[in-house]
């Protein structure tokens, strides 16, 4: 079956969603392909833009900091490429600030009103606690993660509420370890406590999942009786602020934040996910559903399995699912396929290559790893602020987002790449990956359109 | 001061054996291991209890080994598995190698309760494993027991205990001395205070292992070992049901066989003077294992390898002839003729041997302290070994699922009951924390509580937590947060738990990195680094040594 479309995007993450709503806006016909569920699901759900340079003991502080000294030390980045002018280097800060704040404003209006609703922006830094008590700076969290006046935890009582049967959070140790990592500076809560809610969707008490605990926070009877347990926690303990695992819902989630603070009197707010993520999974869905009401159309399950190029245009992909097998002629196409949980790239010993037609992958310097090992690109200490090469692998790119081949040529005139599978930056170090993700993909959803309208040569 | 009748150094096979025997012997005993119970060579072997199959050319100690494995059946059944093995080979020249094999493993099967070796025709051999190359022109099949090495050297440390022996895990042998009446002096860090400790004892039994050449010479003794690594590939789950032996491109022999829920490739074999601390596979051990064996198993390198694992064995001292060569036996070493009594050294030896080693140096003791005690180390059960265990009665009596309950058995017997117990009180953990192996809450706090583990790592040795496909992604935070409140960790001691275990889980996984565990690393950085940002925190982490090493 041949099936037409102006735009097609291969990888339904957030690079993939975005560029697909970038197109659907400009009145393009958009197929999404999405052949699993890939990283943007499994996030802990807050859109970072950029809290650290690779080595850097220091966050920035906020990420408009952090894109001037980018665009500076690495302006091949895909974050300083946003601020080329049209002849290409050098990369001007002030235009990738505003190109990464428009495309963060941009987003926040499409989210606003659904679940995953964000806030932040970029000459701010949040502090965001995550599920091991530990901190990290990022720029929009949900509003559900949002907790109002932490900027200044002083004279505050922190509650740390963990569900029984849930055993991915610990209440007792995250507490504790929130208050350790405070001791020193001066943003230190007045004091601590933590409690283990009696709250069980099923009649078993153990292996529950965060999913379960959500749905059942969704349903009127679950939030009435996590609202009574809290309640009383809050009150025996006086906290002032409430840390939840991220649980409050998947469809209900702000009203059910709202609901909470209105039963208990206190600030609650969810802390940063590990996967399996229910945060993850409801912005996800909010980026699916918003693009479907802007008319474009995600094939979920279908997997881009080869390309027809023609000269230098792709003419048309093979997509296939277990039933059957389509043929997409589009007149633009976007590449965001991810890194390796996404499926983008793979490797083995005989090195890394990029799995649907085998682009040039460079690292971070813009060197070719063709023929490298994985092991290679490691360092010795699993976790370290310079962050792993591997992982700083990705595809060549030009200025407008277009692969490149070992030449430097576009390897098409007509495809674009965003996202992960981008290469020369390292977003778990970083701390980049939405960021990057949004700002590339809302760049490469723009140029594939300009393309097709003709604006673009 | 504490005195001893006897100081055992080192907590592997050797180590925990001998105290166990010199307790059940009625010797004040103390055994005193750097690290953990079997945290060296031990916790890097493959478990077989072999038959001898590597030194034919030793029929004493064949006939030893033989006797062992009755042994280990007898008082250690509940850990130990029995793996069928087949050696498919490719050519005529593989065919006229096994014939000196097959003759001796069959001359001593009876003891063991095994059949002799069977030749099969390359079908029957394919039937029973269809990974096999289909070019064999023939196989041969035999049976070996393995057993759980590091459940082997717990129960044997626990039962040293529960019979009086003090038995000190990170406590590092600085510096012996003699002493007046006879006495050695043994001084000691104790590693979890930072305090210097030490004691009397009238005999130092060293079972350093490769370390062994060092702790002699604390008292000016002279021991020479020959070290030899060697390293071993892990592969995901069981992707061959049986063992499988085969001829390396060396001409050596390797093996895959399936361990618990994985399989391992081993092993390399090479003569080192590194320090045994900071050893990791290399690419060219890697790549010798996996050549070797895609002759035999040619869809190997589908496979999803996790990690590798190096250990370093020490070898009796036999030079200019391969390390094949090198005679299996062990040699106590009494250091009486260089004029140090009282101080017994072990080289050489292999995990089969451990408990015949022990009885062999406990005898030497106790005739050294006018004892006469017989050993009763082959008779006495170690503990869990009480019965049989109906794991489906239990799997739905306390709605847990069989492959969990199966999965506790094989690790302690009759003493899951115990464990199981807990989750009356406390029904919550009966959750699983590590799911890849998988490992109940309760069998973590039950081993807290009862086997004394400091770290997230000793508990891997005691239940096997992170060691599946995942490597402790998901595992890791939660298992640390119940240490930690078991233990009364301070909020940032949970959080260096992590960092240490993730460092030595990378230690094995960074190695053969390819396929599959790139994305599963990218998770774990996910979580670790990007999201926990302990790659970014103030935590006082102290570099292991094969990290410094580099």
């Amino acid at each position: 079956m041949d099936i037409k479309a102006d735009l097609l995007v291969i990888g339904g993450g957030m690079a993939g969603l975005v560029a697909g709503m970038v197109g659907a806006e400009a009145g393009l016909k958009v197929v999404v392909l999405r052949k699993g569920q890939g990283a943007t699901a499994i996030s802990s759900g807050a859109v970072d833009i950029i809290s650290y340079l690779p080595g850097a003991d220091t966050p920035f502080a906020n990420a408009i900091e952090g894109l001037h000294v980018l665009s500076e030390v690495y302006p091949l980045h895909p974050y300083s490429v946003l601020g080329y002018s049209d002849e290409g280097l050098p990369s001007d800060a002030e235009r990738v600030v505003a190109r990464v704040g428009e495309s963060a404003n941009w987003l926040k209006e499409k989210l606003s009103g659904t679940p995953s609703a964000l806030v932040g922006d970029l000459s701010r830094s949040i502090q965001a606690v995550t599920m091991l008590g530990s901190s990290k700076p990022t720029s929009l969290v949900q509003e559900t993660m949002f907790a109002e006046g932490s900027d200044d935890w002083h004279d505050g009582v922190v509650l740390f509420a963990g569900f029984r049967g849930f055993p991915d959070f610990n209440p007792s140790m995250a507490g504790k370890a929130f208050l350790d990592s405070r001791l020193q500076g001066d943003n230190r809560p007045r004091r601590i406590a933590n409690c283990t809610l009696e709250a069980l969707p099923f009649d078993t008490p153990y292996n529950i999942s965060s999913f379960e605990i959500a749905r059942y926070a969704d349903r009127e009877d679950g939030l009435l009786r996590v609202a009574k347990l809290l309640r009383e926690h809050v009150k025996s303990t006086g906290a002032d602020f409430v840390a939840l695992p991220p649980v409050l819902g998947l469809r209900r989630a702000r009203a059910n934040k709202a609901e909470l603070e209105e039963k208990t009197g206190a600030v609650i707010f969810e802390l940063l996910a590990f996967p399996p993520s229910v945060p993850g999974l409801r912005l996800q869905t909010a980026l699916e559903s918003t693009l479907n009401n802007e008319g474009g159309r995600v094939l979920i399950g279908h997997e881009a399995v080869s390309i027809d190029k023609r000269e230098e245009h792709i003419h048309s992909v093979k997509v296939k699912t277990p039933r059957r097998t389509l043929n997409i002629i589009p007149s633009a196409v976007v590449l965001a396929s991810g890194k390796f949980i996404g499926g983008g790239l793979r490797g083995d010993e005989r090195g890394i290559s990029e799995t649907l037609m085998g682009l040039t992958v460079v690292d971070v310097d813009s060197f070719q790893t063709k023929g490298m090992r994985p092991q290679r690109l490691t360092n010795v200490m699993a976790l370290n602020s310079e962050g792993h090469p591997l992982f700083g692998l990705g595809i060549a790119f030009d200025s407008r987002f277009r692969p490149v081949g070992p030449d430097g040529q576009p390897v098409a005139d007509n495809m674009f790449a965003a996202g992960s599978m981008l290469s020369r930056y390292n977003y778990l170090t970083e701390k980049s990956g939405l960021g990057v993700a949004l700002s590339t993909g809302y760049a490469a959803g723009t140029n594939a359109a300009d393309y097709v309208k003709g604006v673009l040569s | 001061m504490n005195e001893y009748d006897v100081a055992v150094i080192g907590g592997g096979s050797t180590g925990t054996a001998v105290a166990r025997d010199c307790a059940m012997r009625g010797l004040k005993t103390l055994l005193l291991e750097r690290d953990d119970i079997a945290s060296a060579t031990v916790g890097t072997c493959a478990g077989m209890i072999s038959s001898g199959l590597k030194y034919m050319e030793e029929p004493d100690i064949v006939d030893m080994c033989s006797q062992e494995v009755v042994h280990f059946n007898r008082i250690a059944r509940h850990i130990i598995m029995k793996n069928p093995i087949l050696t498919p080979m490719l050519e005529m020249s593989d065919l006229s190698s096994g014939g000196n094999f097959a003759e001796e493993y069959s001359k001593r099967s009876a003891t063991r309760e095994v059949p002799p070796v069977l030749f099969l025709t390359p079908e029957d051999a394919l039937k029973i494993e269809p990974k096999l190359n289909p070019e064999l022109i023939a196989s041969m099949y035999f049976e070996e027991f393995f057993i759980d090495p590091f459940r082997l050297c717990l129960l044997q440390a626990l039962d040293a205990r529960r019979r009086g022996a003090d038995i000190r895990t990170y406590s590092e042998v600085t510096e012996m001395n003699k002493s007046a009446g006879g006495m050695i002096e043994v001084h000691f860090f104790n590693r979890l205070t930072a305090e210097k400790e030490s004691a009397l004892t009238r005999i130092v039994v060293n079972a350093g292992g490769p370390w062994a050449d060092k702790i002699a010479a604390l008292l000016g003794g002279h021991l020479e070992i020959r070290l030899n690594k060697g390293a071993h590939v892990i592969l995901d789950r069981r992707v061959v049901n049986v063992g499988v032996i085969a001829k390396a491109v060396d001409g050596r022999m390797i093996y895959l066989f399936p361990h618990e829920n994985t399989v391992l490739l081993g092993t390399t074999a090479l003569d080192t003077w590194e320090d045994p601390d900071t050893l990791v596979a290399s690419h060219d051990e890697i790549e010798y294992l996996l050549k070797s064996i895609e002759w035999v198993v040619p869809s190997i390198r589908q496979a999803r390898i996790i990690r590798t694992m190096e250990g370093a064995r020490p070898l009796v001292a036999q030079w200019k002839i391969p390390e094949g060569k090198v005679t299996r036996g062990y040699q106590v070493v009494d250091h009486s003729s260089e004029g140090l009594e009282g101080l017994l050294s072990f080289t050489g030896g292999k995990l089969v041997m451990c408990r015949h080693m022990a009885e062999t140096v406990t005898d030497m003791v106790c005739k050294k302290l006018g004892k006469d005690v017989k050993c009763t180390t082959h008779i006495e059960p170690l503990s869990g070994n009480e019965g049989n265990v109906d794991v489906l009665a239990l799997a739905a009596q306390y709605r847990v699922s069989q492959h969990a309950v199966e999965r506790l058995r094989a690790r302690r017997g009759t003493e899951l009951g115990k464990v199981l117990d807990l989750t009356r009180e406390h029904p919550e953990w009966l959750s699983a924390i590590c799911t890849c192996e998988p490992v109940i809450e309760a069998e973590i706090r039950y081993a807290i509580r009862e086997e004394f583990p400091q770290t997230l790592n000793d508990l891997r040795r005691r239940v096997r937590l992170g060691t599946g496909p995942c490597q402790g992604t998901l595992c890791t935070f939660k298992a640390a947060a119940i240490l930690a409140e078991e233990l009364d960790f301070t909020g940032e001691q949970f959080q260096l738990e992590i960092l240490d275990y993730l460092s030595e889980r990378w230690k094995g996984k960074r190695p053969p990195m390819r396929g599959e565990q790139l994305s599963q690393e990218e998770v774990v950085q996910g979580i670790y680094a990007c999201v926990g940002n302990l790659d970014h925190s103030e935590l006082r982490y102290e570099p292991k040594p094969w990290e410094e090493a580099s």
